[in-house]
């Protein structure tokens, strides 16, 4: 479980919270103008603003709250499995995808993979302390989820090992 | 398992906020332990029970389904 003294002081949630919503203005408001100065800007400029955008989401997710008590350390220790989970799963799940001959890879797909889930995991957290879902604090829920999340990975390998043999005849 | 947090906080006439600034958690957290939603560690279940000069087995006790 992540201890206080691993996560950063909570003012790095003000600093986390600055970065990212201007990250997301500066985004929206580059494609709202639908601004050029030079060739191939674009990849350059979102890239990077994908990335404010997802450190300052990062830095909102290791800072400590105001009263980081054993109650809080659960909640963001499950939801942190979860998500974890959940990104793996996603991001597993489109490069599967890519590997078919309709479907073209992107890089911008992974970073709203991620982003998506980050701010899946700001929202559910968030919510968490308040309502108190009885699904983290159960007696053995490790077990389940474990299974759960070691089925899905199993699952997709098989899957895509059928898939490559199916395509590739080896 | 059971708890009988809140009729010691009556006794005592403390609000759920007084004994989380006691023992150094948050309002809601005492809320879940109360509501037993949360079950809470040794360390914080010893401050709760110091908090109202009574032993963890009062103020904690043990149902069939734990």
């Amino acid at each position: 479980m992540l201890t206080s003294t691993s996560l950063a002081n909570h003012r790095f949630k003000l600093f986390g919270l600055i970065l990212s919503s201007l990250g997301l203005i500066l985004f929206v408001v580059l494609k709202v103008l639908n601004y050029s100065y030079e060739e191939g800007w674009e990849d350059r400029i979102f890239v990077i603003n994908h990335f404010i955008i997802v450190f300052g989401m990062v830095m909102i997710m290791y800072s400590s709250e105001t009263k980081d008590d054993e109650r809080v350390k659960l909640i963001r220790h499950s939801m942190l499995k979860f998500f974890f989970a959940l990104m793996i799963c996603g991001i597993m799940l489109y490069v599967t995808l890519t590997s078919l001959e309709s479907v073209n890879g992107s890089f911008y797909i992974i970073l709203y993979i991620i982003e998506a889930v980050l701010l899946g995991y700001l929202a559910a957290f968030r919510l968490s302390l308040r309502t108190d879902p009885s699904w983290i604090f159960r007696q053995s829920p490790a077990n389940k989820s474990r299974f759960i999340v070691m089925g899905t990975a199993i699952l997709f390998l098989l899957g895509w090992i059928i898939y490559v043999v199916i395509t590739f005849k080896i | 398992m059971k708890n009988t947090i809140k009729v010691e906080r009556a006794k005592k006439g403390l609000t759920q906020a007084d004994l989380a600034e006691m023992v150094g958690v948050t309002r809601l957290t005492i809320h879940s332990i109360e509501a037993g939603k949360f079950k809470p560690s040794v360390l914080l279940a010893m401050k709760i029970a110091t908090c109202f000069g009574v032993t963890v087995e009062t103020l904690f006790e043990l149902e069939e389904d734990d």
